[in-house]
């Protein structure tokens, strides 16, 4: 089970390039943070759903996630009106509407590989002032795939405590789920280092 | 020749090994996994606490300052990128904009508060009580005021509701975080006996 997922996002948006859809995300943020005229803010919200029709996301997902965004805006709105002037509570629904919409619109249009190809490419210029950029490749890489793994090994330990009588106990299951993985992390290194993967070396 | 050296994980290094390198990674997998597995009923509170938080305490304290920080921001990126690790299997930049957006920024000053204090003051408790006392201020030092403290605030931009009214919003959380505080130092301290290179 891969957490990167093989799926292709699918939708008209999802063949805009990732960046172009990030840095458009940001413009609606800032823009719909800086600006209070409501007709701005009511452009910005439809702007945002046109982008979640858009976007790939359909059927239970697009449902739960849809329910979701109402549920939360609605009740910004509500606390906003009671606490608040009707004005603010206006103006915030509605800029919520608008990037919760776009941002969702983002994520369903764009794979996660994608975006942290994007981060890479950012972060490679600041190589040359140290950043340790194939540092951070391996961490991510070691990350997601290990991610299955001890969630896999979280439920076998739980499963194995339960089954003695221990239910619910955080404790019996973090500590040897921990100590595991960290000898675990050893064995990791070790291997890295026997391929003389030098953790020293700032850039390639 | 093991790559591990008792000393490399006490003081102050210069450089940074391969070993340090994966336990980062492997603990924000930890924090990941611990997002993606159901929330527990623990006795005291009755209600279903989800783990996520207590992960992020756990890399502080167990890692210290710079790698428990960078185990937060690891996940705190995976998160942002869309893979679905938040706690309900949440995940993507909308995080961001949602009522646990300023939480989840928080938690990198979380964990590197909860490390320093980790390091250069509960691991060094001598009696094992009171080590997880320390622990505990610790983690919720870290882990409670520090990440709502970047919570709150934000949440109060982000949905323009009054500081106050966010704060109140925070409230109802609190007994958890507090209760995986307590958790969190139990377990450190546990692990810290079984794994004696870490702080």
């Amino acid at each position: 089970m891969s957490l990167l997922g093989t799926g292709r996002p699918a939708g008209p948006l999802a063949r805009v390039p990732a960046a172009v859809l990030v840095v458009a995300l940001a413009v609606l943020g800032l823009t719909t943070y800086l600006v209070d005229d409501v007709g701005v803010l009511a452009g910005s919200a439809l702007a945002g759903l046109l982008a979640l029709g858009l976007s790939g996301l359909r059927g239970r997902a697009a449902v739960r996630a849809v329910v979701g965004l109402i549920i939360f805006v609605g009740v910004v709105v509500l606390v906003t009106a009671l606490t608040d002037t009707a004005a603010h509570a206006l103006a915030h629904g509605l800029r919520l509407v608008a990037v919760l919409a776009f941002a969702l619109a983002v994520t369903s249009s764009t794979t996660s590989t994608a975006l942290l190809d994007l981060i890479d490419r950012g972060l490679a210029p600041f190589a040359r002032f140290g950043l340790p950029v194939r540092r951070i490749g391996l961490a991510v890489t070691l990350t997601v795939r290990f991610v299955p793994e001890i969630r896999a090994r979280y439920l076998e330990v739980r499963e194995a405590q339960y089954a003695r009588g221990l239910h619910n106990r955080p404790v019996a299951v973090l500590i040897p789920l921990l100590v595991r993985t960290f000898t675990d992390a050893e064995d990791i290194a070790a291997a890295l280092d026997a391929r003389c993967w030098d953790a020293d070396q700032a850039s390639r | 020749m093991s790559p591990i050296d008792p000393a490399a994980g006490r003081g102050v290094r210069s450089t940074t090994t391969t070993l340090d390198v994966v336990l980062t990674a492997v603990m924000a997998a930890v924090i990941a996994a611990l997002g993606v597995v159901p929330p527990i009923t623990v006795g005291v509170l009755g209600v279903p606490i989800t783990l996520q938080t207590l992960g992020v305490m756990l890399a502080g304290a167990l890692l210290g300052p710079v790698r428990g920080m960078l185990a937060a921001a690891l996940v705190v990126v995976l998160a942002l990128v869309g893979l679905p690790i938040l706690s309900g299997g949440r995940g993507g930049l909308g995080v961001l904009f949602g009522p646990t957006g300023g939480y989840l920024l928080g938690w990198v000053p979380g964990a590197l508060v909860v490390g320093l204090l980790a390091r250069y003051w509960a691991a060094r408790v001598r009696s094992t009580a009171a080590r997880t006392v320390a622990f505990a201020v610790s983690a919720v030092v870290g882990g409670v005021l520090v990440i709502y403290a970047v919570g709150i605030p934000w949440t109060a931009v982000v949905a323009g509701v009054r500081l106050g009214v966010s704060a109140v919003g925070a409230l109802a959380f609190v007994p958890g975080d507090l209760v995986k505080a307590v958790l969190a130092a139990v377990i450190a301290v546990g692990v810290h006996r079984g794994y004696r290179k870490l702080l």
